[in-house]
């Protein structure tokens, strides 16, 4: 084998590595000081940021509050004449309330009586309509025969509980009474209407 | 104490520009925590703030309403006002009943006022019950009790008694218990 193709052979430029090497200054591409640097600077400027965007915060807040206080007090003067005109309105209202407690009506006569006749049969006819403490008595009398005036006064009272007008004034609506008497050809009955109790 | 200075001294003089960077650092982080409790309470002040304000917003708003409503209101207590019955006024509160019996062609052969309730509780207004008794028309009295209960004077019915006079035909009789609005 020739001398030239000995791997391990020693080159002939070797020589002893006499360096100091912690004396040497770095020559790593990215040094140990700037690390440290940047880290120390990543800090400071996260820092920074992080002020800022609270500063900002604060500002925003101290604009809304400013705003707000400026459109109230802009508006003070309509404020106070608002608040003058729902005193106004109180009172004014609690005059109606007062007045409605005493005058609240249990039954708008006129508008019953327009009702009963409205849903009255023809062959009927109502003689007297009594209102008093216990309720409203209908006495009448009916030109039929006793078997078709029955059917005729049991369909009017269920009409009268239906109504939507007076219906839902009554508690019960019932029929009283029946009479065939004697001598006269119409059938006598009484209707008794007792109202809800008052709330 | 002199050494551990001394060291500082030593580091500080070694790393300058790290040390200005974490003093700064200190200092921000002082400051964002004074800007937190800082935003913490003015957020606390705008709730208080902007809850008025959206009050006051709202009362503009309704202002105009209000305005209206008020009016309405005032026409009727003007009214009511206007219509209230004085007690002791005694032919000008007939007389009340009388034009209606004109108008309506109604008879009015009972009317009495009746003295009124003692256990009113309003301090503005009194009760002042009346008795009467309409004959006519069925048409004629139902009208004369129309006219008493919408009229222009606040007025309840608390009893009556509507009863034919003649069978044969139209003619009524109706006995009523009614109460008109007074002034106290």
């Amino acid at each position: 084998m020739s001398r030239s193709k000995d791997p391990i052979a020693l080159s002939p430029h070797w020589h002893v590595d006499y360096r100091l090497e912690a004396e040497l200054p770095e020559d790593t591409i990215v040094g140990t000081r700037f690390t440290i640097h940047l880290v120390f600077s990543a800090l400071a400027v996260a820092a920074l940021l992080v002020v800022g965007w609270l500063g900002a915060i604060t500002l925003s807040w101290k604009k809304q509050i400013g705003d707000w206080e400026r459109r109230i007090k802009e508006n003070r003067t309509e404020i106070a004449e608002i608040d003058r005109l729902q005193r106004d309105y109180a009172t004014e209202s609690a005059k109606i309330d007062q007045a409605y407690a005493l005058m609240r009506p249990r039954l708008y006569v006129s508008e019953f009586l327009t009702n009963v006749g409205r849903t009255r049969p023809e062959q009927m006819s109502i003689d007297l309509i009594d209102w008093n403490d216990a309720g409203i008595v209908v006495r009448g009398g009916l030109r039929e025969r006793s078997e078709r005036a029955s059917r005729i006064l049991g369909g009017y009272v269920d009409v009268l509980r239906k109504d939507d007008k007076i219906g839902p004034l009554f508690a019960t609506i019932s029929l009283t009474d029946i009479d065939r008497g004697t001598g006269t050809e119409a059938l006598r009955f009484e209707i008794k209407f007792t109202f809800k109790e008052a709330k | 104490m002199n050494d551990t200075m001394a060291n500082l001294t030593q580091f500080a003089r070694r790393w300058p520009y790290c040390v200005a960077c974490a003093v700064l650092t200190v200092l921000l982080g002082a400051g964002a925590w004074f800007l937190r409790q800082e935003n913490h309470n003015l957020e606390a002040a705008y709730r208080v703030v902007a809850e008025e304000g959206e009050a006051m917003v709202s009362k503009l708003f309704e202002a105009s309403t209000l305005r209206q409503e008020l009016e309405e209101v005032r026409a009727i207590t003007e009214r009511i006002d206007e219509n209230l019955v004085i007690e002791s006024n005694l032919a000008d509160n007939l007389l009340y009943f009388y034009r209606l019996e004109d108008q309506t062609k109604a008879k009015l052969p009972e009317l009495h006022q009746v003295s009124s309730p003692t256990n009113d509780k309003s301090p503005l207004f009194r009760r002042v019950p009346y008795g009467l008794r309409v004959t006519g028309t069925y048409e004629q009295v139902a009208a004369l009790l129309l006219a008493l209960e919408t009229g222009p004077r606040v007025g309840k019915v608390t009893s009556f008694n509507c009863a034919r006079t003649d069978l044969a035909g139209s003619a009524v009789a109706l006995d009523l218990n009614l109460e008109l609005l007074g002034r106290k």
